[in-house]
């Protein structure tokens, strides 16, 4: 069942939030036996059905929220009050976060249950959640491939049906590359459409709350539920998408879209393209006007996050220094050996080869050179995104390039890995909303998904876009 | 190609100690990057502001009040070694004078 599914039972009284989280549960505790677990979830927490037994008691005393008894799992960087959270490092070992995010605790007010929290790449820091502490994630299509990163885990427990609903972390496309991985709809909102607030900052100026659910109503009841400015972060707005409920079918007439050339020429999938341009015909059918587009700074942006990104990072990344939360290194003699030490041994190697390239475009001599280059680059792609969005709505393109690979395939070639990106990064660069939409499967069974862009805080329009695309069965 | 003085340089900086194979792991992979971002290079950049944060940060202040924040007992539980109210690090005082003893 999806989320609203299970709402409208809840509400119906057939179904009690104690019967759907435990469900759930046995779902996960079920793939544990299993010879290669898709290990989605860290941990799934030991309180989740007493809470769903409270959600139940007070639904049944007609009290509770919204979304009284549903439940979440949360990616291991979103704080959530009194459970532990370690981004998958070793450097965040036997911290237990002291209060839950503004977005958590805005959905658990709400009535929702917090199944557990799930795997990623270490600090966000990933295409495809094997660089974590607890072991790679799997994908649920075919175990020998990735889900996608670094939201992958909350992507596999979705697409799993280990849980309806999950949150999920953006800096470049962590939450629509795993959906688009794994078959499910996953959601970057516009930059500021959620408070950061409990969210372990890697990117700050490109991070966002994601969500990823099996359809846009979903998204929709969370993102109803969640948005809105928050005290906490000078970076978030009211977006208005409070009033995204009864979420409507969007006419496609009318609707203007552009494809960027620059992502349906080489190294893209042809399987990817096909599904994607049958998308395209799909909109064209149904009256909307679909031009092709041709913007070449697109092709840049993955150059220009991966010099935003990791000086951001690495910034970020100096708070742990093993004095005051997590791992600290047993033996180190003077404070600056502690630093080092901790830093060396609870960091993994992605994560360190960030921080070392965050702090070299960020050095003297070559700030200039790099950073300030990339930023002004960045005001570029804005303004060329700004022009397109006078003519378009949407901007329609593949979220992947490719379809999901196995397993140790890219892990040595970094910037192999990084390209995988190619599609999403300029989104996140340019604070856009994103939403990965499944459109269908290549001939070997992968899925695949499609990507639609649109204005700031125009969530509300690719999510009707997607949910009347849903209601017609696809292409 | 990073120098072995660069490559020193920005690890101390970034507070990282990493074994001499890692080191030429970094040198190549680093390297790779670096050659793929200077494509950067060929737009004019002159005179464009840098600065996005402007165009996306609300003015947005809080009341100047004193609020609740996290006790003593909260920072203990984060995970760092804390005692009597405070963080406990390795001693840097004597280190420091014997340093100084040396130079």
């Amino acid at each position: 069942m999806t989320l609203t599914e299970l709402k409208a039972a809840m509400e119906r009284g057939d179904l009690s939030a104690k019967d759907a989280v435990a469900a759930f549960r046995d779902e996960y505790l079920e793939d544990c036996k299993h010879p290669q677990p898709l290990n989605c979830y860290i941990e799934f927490f030991d309180d989740a059905l007493a809470k769903a037994e409270k959600a139940d008691a007070a639904r049944a005393k007609g009290e509770g929220g919204g979304l009284c008894g549903l439940p979440l799992a949360v990616k291991d960087n979103i704080l959530v009050e009194g459970k532990p959270l370690t981004c998958a490092s070793g450097v965040l070992k036997g911290f237990t976060a002291p209060y839950s995010a503004t977005v958590v605790d805005r959905l658990v007010s709400d009535g929702m249950i917090v199944t557990g929290r799930t795997n990623m790449d270490e600090f966000g820091m990933g295409s495809s959640c094997e660089y974590s502490i607890y072991g790679p994630t799997r994908n649920p299509v075919d175990r020998e491939l990735t889900p996608g990163g670094s939201s992958g885990g909350s992507a596999a427990a979705v697409a799993s049906r280990m849980a309806p609903a999950a949150l999920g972390t953006e800096t470049g496309g962590s939450v629509r590359l795993p959906a688009a991985f794994c078959g499910v709809y996953g959601l970057k909102p516009s930059y500021g459409t959620l408070s950061r607030y409990g969210v372990v900052a890697f990117g700050s100026s490109l991070d966002q709350i994601g969500m990823l659910a099996r359809s846009p109503d979903d998204i929709a009841l969370l993102l109803a539920s969640c948005s809105g400015a928050d005290r906490h972060d000078a970076t978030s707005e009211e977006s208005g998408l409070e009033e995204i409920l009864p979420l409507r079918p969007k006419e496609i007439g009318g609707v203007r879209a552009a494809l960027p050339e620059e992502f349906f020429g080489e190294g893209i999938d042809p399987e990817i393209k096909e599904k994607v341009k049958a998308f395209a015909s799909y909109l064209e059918r149904n009256g909307a006007v679909v031009e092709p587009l041709s913007l070449p700074i697109l092709k840049s942006a993955v150059a220009m996050y991966y010099i935003i990104a990791p000086a951001e990072a690495s910034s970020n990344l100096a708070r742990y220094d093993g004095i005051r939360y997590g791992f600290r290194s047993d033996d180190a003699v003077t404070l600056e050996d502690l630093y080092t030490s901790s830093r060396s041994k609870g960091f993994g190697k992605e994560v360190k080869r960030r921080i070392f390239l965050g702090n070299y475009v960020l050095s003297s001599g070559y700030y200039d050179a790099y950073y300030k280059k990339a930023q002004q680059v960045r005001t570029i792609l804005c303004s060329g995104l700004a022009g397109v969005f006078d003519t378009y709505d949407i901007i329609v393109s593949p979220t992947s390039p490719c379809t999901p690979f196995r397993i140790g395939e890219k892990v040595d070639d970094p910037l192999s890995m990084y390209l995988t990106d190619i599609c999403t990064t300029f989104v996140n660069l340019a604070l856009l909303p994103s939403l990965s939409v499944p459109c269908g499967k290549t001939r070997a069974g992968l899925p695949v998904g499609v990507q639609i862009v649109g204005k700031r805080f125009s969530e509300a329009l690719l999510l009707g876009i997607a949910k009347t695309y849903h209601e017609s069965g696809g292409t | 190609m990073i120098d072995d003085k660069t490559l020193q340089s920005i690890l101390f900086l970034s507070r990282l100690d990493v074994s001499d194979e890692e080191k030429e792991h970094f040198r190549k992979q680093v390297g790779d990057i670096l050659d793929y971002v200077a494509q950067l290079q060929d737009y004019e950049t002159e005179g464009i502001d840098p600065d996005l944060g402007k165009a996306v940060t609300v003015d947005r202040l809080r009341a100047d009040k004193a609020r609740p924040g996290f006790t003593h007992d909260d920072v203990a539980r984060f995970g760092a070694h804390f005692s009597d109210g405070f963080f406990v690090v390795p001693r840097i005082i004597e280190d420091f004078l014997e340093n100084r003893d040396e130079e």
